[in-house]
């Protein structure tokens, strides 16, 4: 009860922002543009729609991961309005673990109104079989890239300021992205230093790379369900993890 | 009376600037809240009244030192249920409505949406906020939020308040509605912890007080203890006798005043008695011997200044 009303008090911040609003309304835009775009070229109207629908809904999602996560925890201790929560009988960790699933419901209930629209563009106007598991799974391994990068955003609000919190956060959202290429690339490497330093960087780092299946839904591929359930896990044990270390601390911060 | 809150030895040090040196905020402070007490915490800007409630909180962890809350550690998460604190300044979540902020504040304390219902209007009006339900908080001045910041903090009807500077911020009426509301909670069986440099709002409503400088209690009593202790001086009136009495008298105490054949006059304790002979040598009658007390602002610069 108590986790669940700081978690929709979140959300009802969140909602509430009109920097969200006007982003959100951009990326709709971006999405509906699309139908104008198909006008202008010949074939690949799916391609062109799907490319940029996709590519919005991945930016307008990462872009809220970031930027709402850093302030979720760092605007509370910046404003002050975190004594008047870890004041009552709250546990430190149950806030850091509210907050979270806060966001993500705010997150996951934007796209989710942007995926829609796509689907609607798809189908209605382009006219497109679009197909349904391959593109659910695309949509649901980007969910999982959110729920990673909202998990790095408040692991560094937890000790750092907001604007270091978005450039450390948008940081590994790159490299996350440019892992697989780095270990293709460093394996063709004659420095066994180097191999080792780019692996050590692989395996602590999340290879969001995995999670991107948005080429399928063009393509109509669909993944084996094993690999969905690996990559959720995969992308679970790095949520959780980065949570853990959030806890950890925020358990021991002094709110000065 | 139980003691509804203990402070034992309690230290912190902060690490501050580039260098991080260190800063002690908080030095063997040591203090006891009796049930249904008004405790005035005084001290003037920095020094360590934030701290010293934050710590209480579990808002920032002491170095040293023990703190009791209702006979249990101050780290029982359970002893939360009975405390109600309003901050210093009134930060909160400015989208939220006064109705839905009070409503988030009270689940947090797992209160039942139909006791919610009946306590929020109530508490609302208590404060003076009666018919700002659907106002957001953004649109509220600085009384008002200061105001909400004390509604919030009776939401779960705590046995022990603590409020950081209740007064700040608020115009004389308003000063005067949140004194005679902190001395209402007491008459409903409350216990108020509040911290505050405003001299007059201790010495109004406070029971006991502390005096805390720089990190350090140097004086905890009851106010009337504080007050009658610290004073040396008697004020003298009498009226008649001869004209050397006045010379006579200017070579013990301090003539004040001298209206209409009646004097005042400022003598030490010691001193009385030389004083009552002399008027009374000189034919004057006295008219009342006064001891002169001390305000709790001659005792404050007194502490300030050591």
């Amino acid at each position: 009860m108590r986790l669940l009303s700081i978690a929709l008090n979140t959300f009802k911040e969140s909602i509430r922002n009109k920097i969200l609003i006007g982003v959100l309304l951009f990326s709709v835009l971006i999405i509906i543009s699309t139908m104008a775009l198909v006008q202008l070229t010949i074939g690949q109207w799916m391609k062109i729609t799907v490319d940029i629908g996709m590519g919005a809904i991945s930016l307008f999602g990462n872009l809220m991961a970031v930027f709402l996560g850093i302030n979720l925890v760092a605007k509370e201790i910046d404003r002050k309005t975190v004594y008047t929560i870890v004041s009552k009988p709250i546990k430190r960790y149950e806030f850091i673990i509210s907050k979270y699933i806060g966001l993500l419901i705010t997150i996951f209930i934007n796209v989710a109104l942007m995926f829609v629209i796509l689907l609607i563009i798809l189908k209605y106007y382009i006219s497109y079989e679009v197909p349904y598991i391959g593109t659910i799974q695309a949509f649901y391994l980007l969910l999982l890239e959110f729920m990673i990068i909202s998990a790095i955003a408040i692991f560094f609000s937890t000790f750092s300021t907001p604007i270091m919190s978005a450039a450390f956060s948008i940081t590994f959202w790159f490299i996350g992205h440019l892992l697989s290429d780095l270990k293709f690339w460093s394996m063709k490497s004659e420095s066994e230093g180097f191999k080792l330093l780019i692996n050590t960087v692989y395996y602590l780092l999340p290879d969001l790379e995995l999670l991107n299946l948005k080429s399928n839904i063009v393509y109509q591929i669909t993944v084996d369900m094993k690999y969905i359930l690996w990559v959720s896990c995969y992308a679970l044990m790095y949520s959780v993890l980065l949570i853990a270390a959030s806890i950890v601390v925020f358990e021991k911060r002094d709110f000065k | 009376m139980d003691n509804i809150l203990e402070i034992r030895g309690l230290s912190k040090t902060f690490r501050a600037g580039f260098w991080l040196r260190k800063v002690r905020a908080l030095r063997d402070v040591s203090l006891t809240v009796r049930e249904n007490e008004i405790y005035g915490f005084l001290g003037p800007n920095g020094a360590g009244k934030t701290t010293t409630i934050k710590t209480i909180l579990g808002l920032i962890f002491p170095d040293s030192g023990k703190i009791t809350i209702m006979g249990k550690d101050y780290r029982d998460i359970s002893t939360r249920r009975y405390i109600g604190y309003a901050p210093e300044q009134p930060y909160f979540y400015e989208y939220l409505t006064a109705y839905e902020f009070m409503k988030f504040y009270g689940s947090l304390f797992s209160i039942p949406s139909s006791e919610l219902k009946r306590r929020i209007p109530m508490l609302l009006d208590m404060v003076g906020l009666g018919g700002k339900e659907s106002l957001q908080l953004r649109k509220f001045s600085k009384g008002m939020l200061q105001r909400i910041g004390l509604a919030q903090a009776l939401i779960n009807d705590p046995k022990f308040l603590i409020l950081d500077e209740p007064m700040s911020g608020l115009d004389p009426i308003g000063r005067r509605e949140i004194r005679d509301l902190i001395l209402a909670l007491k008459k409903s069986g409350k216990t108020v912890f509040f911290s505050t440099h405003i001299l007059s709002d201790v010495e109004m409503i406070c029971d006991k007080v502390a005096i805390i400088i720089e990190g350090e209690i140097r004086k905890e009593a009851s106010l009337s203890e504080l007050l009658s202790i610290d004073y040396n001086e008697v004020e003298v009136v009498f009226k008649g006798g001869n004209k050397s009495i006045k010379d006579d008298l200017k070579k013990i105490g301090l003539l004040m005043k001298d209206i209409d054949d009646t004097c005042y006059m400022l003598v030490s304790k010691s001193d009385i008695s030389k004083t009552v002979d002399v008027i009374r040598l000189g034919g004057g009658d006295i008219l009342s011997i006064i001891p002169k007390r001390r305000t709790l602002e001659d005792i404050f610069i007194k502490e300030i200044n050591c």
